[in-house]
This record gives C-alpha cells, sequence and structure tokens, in this order.
C-alpha cells in the first residue's frame, strides 16, 4: 500500500484530528487572505473638493501628519509654554488660554516638492494653487448678500492664485467660464481674473487694476495692485470655504501664483494648497503614478490623490490600514507556525506507534515523514478551499475595521485641535471613508496557498525532526 | 543458514561498562523455529533487536544470507529480510485487517487472512474490534505476506490466553515447517519453547544451545 493512499486512509479515518487541523487551516488561511486584501485595499474617501479632471494627481498636505507634526511641536515647546517649533507657535491670549499658530511653512505644499515630482518623465505640466485668501478690496466694492448673516465674516474678498490657471480645479470642472480676456498664465506677475459680477457691481473691465490689502490691517497695511487679465462667469456656484460673503462665489478673485501672498502680508512666504499634475500620456497614467510615488520627498507630509479620488498609500492616516494589514500577515505567520508546529508535534508524539511499526516494516523515515506531508497537504487543500469561500466577506469585515480604526484616529486628532487657530483661514480637506474597495484576486489565492503550503511544510518538518532523529528501537521501546 | 551473527557485542550508551550481549555468535537455519529465552534484562530482546536490524551492535557483524546486513541498509533488511511480530500486535489502527497484511509485503491478502483463521467478515473491519488473538493472527499475517524467509517475534504470545497462544504456535510452527522460514521467538512461554526445534538460552550476555525437553526447564 503506496503513502497517498495510506495519509488518505488515515485523513478520512481519524476525522477528529482532521477536523481539528483543518478548522486551524481554515482560520490561518483567511486571516493571510485578510491581511493581503487590507495590503492592497483601495480606499476611497468622500473629498468635498475632489474634482474629476483628467489623467492628473493632486498633492495635498496630510491632515494626519499636520496633526503629528502639531504634536511633535507641542511637545518639543513643552507643555504650559510659550514658543516657536518648525513653523508652529504656541502663544499665551490675555484671558490665559493657549492657542496653537501655524505659519504658512508649517501648512503649504512647499513648491520645491511640486517641482521635483513635475521632472518624474510623464508629467506634462503642473499647477500650484493656493489657499483662499483673505484680503481687503481697496479699490472696489465686493458683491453682498443683505440677507447673508456677516457676524463672522472677515468683510473682504478671496484670491486664488495659480501657477497656471487653467489648470485650476474648478476651471478644468468646467465651473469657470472666461467671458473676456484671458486666463493667468505662470509667465504673470500681479494680474487677476475676476467675476462678471464684480466687473458689473464696480465698472470694471480688462486692463483696469484692483488694490489689495490686508484684511486686519485695513489702514496701514501696504496696497498691492493686480492688473485685470480676464472676467469669468462662474457656470457653477463655487463652493465657500465658509459663511459670508468674502468666500462668496462672486468674490473669488483668481490671480497668478504669488500673488496672494503680498497683500496678505505674507509675501515671500506663500501658502499653497494643491499641486496638481498633469499626465501627458493617459495610457501611462499607473506608470507615471509609480515613477511619482518613487520620488525623493518627504511623502509623510502629503497625500497623493489620483483622478478617481484614491488617496495612495502615502496617507498618513490610511497608510495605518497597510500596517496594520502587514503587521496582522506577521502575527498570523508567527502564531500559525507555532501553533501549527505544536499540533504536528502533537500529532506525531501520539503517532509514535504507528511510526515504529512503519520502521519495523521498513519504511523509511523518509517515507514516513511524507505520509505526514502528504496527509496535511490534504486537508490543507480542503482547508484553502474553505477559506476562499469566506475570505472576502472576512477580508472585507477586516479590512473595514481597520479603516474605521484609522478614521477613527483621524477624527481624535482632529477634535483635539479643532478650536486650534490656524494662519490665513487654513482648513483641512475634508476626507471621510466613504467605502473600501477589497478585492480577493488570483494573486492573493497563489500567495495565500503558497504560504499556507509552506507553514504546514515548515511545521511538519520540525515536529518530524523532533521525532524522525530516534531510531527504530528507540521508538518501539517507547511504544512498549 | 540464513542468518548469522558474529561475535555480537551490545552495551547500551548509558551504561557501556557492562555488555548486555558479551561476543554472541550464532548461526540461524530455514525451516526451524527457535525461542530464545533467558531472565529479564538478560539482553534476549535487544538480541532481537539485533537480528530484526532495529539496532546496530557496538561490535561484530550480522550477515544474512552470508552478507553484512548494513551494506543493504537497515530498512531494506528490514523491508526484504525479516519480518516482526511483536507482543502487542502493533496493527495501523485507521486500517482494515486486510489493508494491514497488505503492508507487509505482496502476498495476497486474502489468502494470508484465511491461512491464519481471519474470517471473511473480519477482513475490512476495524482493527481495534477484533479480538487480541485476531489481533495477532492479523499481524502474523502480515509477516507472512512479506518475502522475508526469517521472521522475529517478541513474545508473541505474551498478551493471548493459554489457548489462543497455542494456535498462535502452532501458526508460528506451520511457518516454519510448511513454508520454510526461519522463526526466531523471543518467549518465555514454556508450552511454546517446548515446541520451538532449537532452544537457545541467553545468559550473562553469552548463548547456550540448549535441549529443554532432556531438562525439562524453561526460564
Amino acid at each position: 500500500m503506496n503513502v497517498l493512499r495510506r495519509g488518505a486512509y488515515s485523513v478520512v479515518r481519524k476525522p477528529i484530528k482532521s477536523i481539528l487541523l483543518l478548522l486551524v487551516v481554515v482560520v490561518i488561511s483567511s486571516f493571510f487572505m485578510a491581511g493581503l486584501a487590507g495590503q492592497s485595499a483601495s480606499v476611497n474617501v468622500q473629498d468635498s473638493t475632489r474634482q474629476a479632471v483628467g489623467a492628473t494627481f493632486r498633492l495635498e498636505l496630510s491632515e494626519a501628519n499636520r496633526h503629528t507634526r502639531l504634536d511633535e511641536a507641542t511637545e518639543k515647546i513643552g507643555e504650559g509654554k510659550e514658543g516657536t517649533y518648525r513653523g508652529v507657535t504656541i502663544k499665551k491670549f490675555e484671558d490665559g488660554a493657549y492657542g496653537v499658530l501655524t505659519d504658512n511653512s508649517f501648512e503649504t505644499v512647499i513648491p520645491e516638492d511640486a517641482e521635483t515630482i513635475a521632472k518624474v518623465k510623464g508629467i506634462e505640466e503642473y499647477n500650484l494653487i493656493t489657499v483662499a485668501t483673505v484680503v481687503n478690496p481697496v479699490n472696489f466694492k465686493r458683491i453682498e448678500d443683505p440677507d447673508m448673516d456677516q457676524s463672522q465674516d472677515f468683510g473682504g474678498v478671496n484670491l486664488r492664485g495659480n501657477r497656471i490657471m487653467e489648470m485650476d480645479m474648478d476651471v478644468a470642472a468646467g465651473k469657470i467660464k472666461l467671458i473676456d480676456g484671458r486666463m493667468t498664465t505662470k509667465e504673470d506677475k500681479d494680474v487677476c481674473v475676476i467675476s462678471k459680477e464684480l466687473a458689473k457691481l464696480n465698472g470694471l473691465q480688462v486692463g483696469d487694476s484692483l488694490q489689495f490689502n490686508q484684511w486686519d490691517e485695513k489702514e496701514n497695511s501696504k496696497v498691492y495692485s493686480a492688473k485685470i487679465v480676464g472676467i469669468y462667469e462662474a457656470v457653477q456656484k463655487l463652493e465657500p470655504v465658509m459663511s459670508g460673503d468674502t468666500y462668496r462665489s462672486e468674490n473669488t478673485i483668481f490671480t497668478d501664483m504669488n500673488f496672494p501672498e503680498k497683500p496678505s502680508g505674507e509675501e515671500g512666504n506663500p501658502l499653497f494648497r494643491y499641486a496638481i499634475f498633469k499626465v501627458a500620456n493617459v495610457d501611462q497614467y499607473d506608470e507615471v503614478k509609480e515613477k511619482i510615488e518613487k520620488v525623493d520627498i518627504d511623502w509623510k507630509r502629503y497625500d497623493l490623490i489620483d483622478s478617481n479620488g484614491n488617496i495612495q498609500s502615502m496617507a498618513e492616516n490610511f497608510n495605518n490600514m497597510k500596517q496594520l494589514s502587514e503587521m496582522l500577515l506577521i502575527v498570523v505567520s508567527a502564531a500559525s507556525f507555532i501553533i501549527l508546529s505544536l499540533i504536528f508535534l502533537f500529532w506525531m508524539k501520539n503517532r509514535t506507534q504507528e511510526i515504529g511499526i512503519f520502521m519495523a516494516l521498513g519504511e523509511s523515515k523518509k517515507k514516513i515523514w511524507s505520509q505526514f506531508l502528504w496527509e496535511a497537504m490534504l486537508i490543507g487543500v480542503l482547508g484553502l478551499v474553505l477559506s476562499f469561500m469566506i475570505s472576502p466577506a472576512l477580508s472585507k469585515m477586516t479590512a473595514s475595521y481597520m479603516a474605521q480604526q484609522s478614521q477613527s484616529q483621524a477624527e481624535e486628532q482632529k477634535e483635539a485641535t479643532e478650536n486650534q487657530v490656524f494662519a490665513d483661514g487654513y482648513t483641512a480637506p475634508d476626507l471621510k471613508l466613504q467605502n473600501i474597495e477589497i478585492e480577493v484576486t488570483p494573486d492573493m489565492l497563489i500567495k495565500d496557498t503558497i504560504a499556507i503550503g509552506g507553514l504546514l511544510f515548515i511545521s511538519v518538518s520540525v515536529a518530524g525532526i523532533m521525532i524522525m532523529r530516534k531510531k527504530p528501537k528507540e521508538i518501539l521501546s517507547e511504544m512498549s | 543458514m540464513v542468518l548469522e551473527v558474529k561475535n555480537i557485542v551490545y552495551y547500551y550508551k548509558t551504561n557501556k561498562s557492562k555488555n548486555v550481549l558479551n561476543g554472541i555468535s550464532y548461526k540461524f537455519e530455514e525451516g526451524k523455529v527457535y525461542a530464545i529465552l533467558g531472565a529479564s534484562g538478560s539482553g534476549k530482546t535487544t538480541f532481537l533487536s539485533l537480528l530484526a536490524g532495529l539496532d546496530v551492535p557496538v561490535l561484530g557483524t550480522i550477515l544474512y544470507e552470508e552478507e553484512d546486513i548494513l551494506k543493504g541498509g537497515l530498512n531494506h533488511h528490514r523491508k526484504e529480510h525479516v519480518s516482526l511480530v511483536f507482543q502487542n500486535y502493533n496493527l495501523i489502527d485507521y486500517l482494515t485487517p486486510k489493508e494491514n497484511v497488505m503492508l507487509g509485503g505482496n502476498g495476497n491478502p486474502e489468502e494470508l487472512l484465511t491461512a491464519v483463521g481471519i474470517q471473511k467478515e473480519d477482513w475490512d473491519r476495524k482493527v481495534l474490534q477484533l479480538s487480541g488473538g485476531q489481533q495477532q493472527r492479523v499481524a502474523i499475517a502480515r509477516a507472512l505476506a512479506s518475502p522475508a524467509k526469517v521472521l522475529l517475534a517478541d513474545e508473541p504470545t505474551g498478551n493471548l490466553d493459554e489457548d489462543i497462544g497455542r494456535e498462535v504456535t502452532e501458526l508460528l510452527q506451520e511457518t516454519a515447517h510448511k513454508l520454510g522460514k526461519c522463526v526466531i521467538v523471543v518467549t518465555h512461554s514454556r508450552s511454546m519453547a517446548e515446541t520451538a526445534d532449537v532452544v537457545i538460552k541467553i545468559e550473562k550476555g553469552k548463548i547456550h544451545e540448549e535441549n529443554i525437553r532432556e531438562k525439562g526447564e524453561v526460564s
């Protein structure tokens, strides 16, 4: 009787040990699959600013990393102390409360990083977009709604600087239509594009100049001028950052990239919210993405968001999920190895007599070991099939749990700093977990099969060494 | 002469100062039943283990048909030259009697089971459902399925009652006398020793051939 038949009989006719091992394999394999699925899960987030603008990538600050950097600065400055660390200032106010202030160097997408990414082969052009910067209109009136509650309003207009206005997200999305003049370009300096409502109210036309200064220093701050090069119509109203008329669509003035920092009193210290990268060839999108991810910049600082709004693994908060998945894989592997080795050790110990009998009958140790391995593999295959059936659901559950953990962590951090004051009206992108796409791919099945097969092989080998190194007489003595 | 031991010396690694077997030499022939007697701890089971290739002597050689058993390997020796019957039967519990016999070699399991007195209805039962006597018969059938010319049995009737033990003894005699095999039995059983063709006594690590029928003693 050959080893294969003997092994099959042992598996079928000793069901309790087989079922025990089967359950262990199913559990291990399922968790392995969950770990693999979690690693490749695509986390979709609800992003209020997201736009589908073709084959582009958007770089923006990672909110989670921003909180990490804030925590780090707070820790460095020390509890109950005033001070400044890497763009973060802790200040004690008159009422005794402490406030956290951040400067533009802390909040900005660093232009040099954007330039570095822009050098990647396959990137056709890039844009830098400033935050909506509040300034005071000096020589013109803004659009106001008499029914609007202006109690929290800054009383100004908002400037949005673009390196290339054509690549502004709202322009690319078709929300803005140019009705006169032209858009701003990267060669421009001190120019702007205004809404038709603003032009009409003030009797402005292309070629006129608008003057601005600081909204909180209206009397004493320096006035800067920007020449109107174009007039736009909002096909779809731009979403305001805050209530009040400062941020209303008609009071949004597009400028060249470096203008907003001047009348806001931050000249030489720009605050860019986004960098947009346009891919030359859509067919090479994934290839370019891989290249971008390899660029040597501080990726922890950023989220890279593709055209579909998928945040890549650089997003620190959701990167936790990848780390959790990796951790899950390591823990499952280590625990599985120990558990399986113990099971097989116990298994072989209980089968000492059988091993002795086979040895007495002239079977080689290798052949006896191969029977145990064959039995383990038979059960392993059945276990894998079962786990493949349940793993999509389990993977989804596990990944959802891990993503929810990441999300809650991010929300907790956000709540903790909600009342802190940030410079220039910075608002973090509102990223909320929308769904997680988990797919159990053939590649994962292969990896899982190899991993479980390997674990079974190693475990049977480790357990086998303990028994097989004994002489037949020793085994037979143990039997008697 | 099928099996020969030459100047066998054996001691346990834990007690090298005391030789369990001290220069034993002997020749075994086919067609005979040999009974090995000796007090507990005299080394008779160790001697059987050496003959079976389950262990190797410290000194000396064991020849099977004039060839050192180490030459072909001990696995080969156990598979092709000797077959074993144990006191506690040592059947594989998840195999049926028929399948257990098939483990022994290429002999026809049904014929062998019939020959040792196992009824057809018991051929495909679980071996643990058989009585002790039946299990030992299956073990003998398994040994007979082997092409080996030597059958080694360690206390084959030790767990059996007298009547069943006698039947097993007769089976072993038939194996030697009808099938022409060399049957070497380690036993404490007087009746078994009395029916053996040759009785060997191991004492103080040495071997003595005895005619117990004349002496009327069995250790």
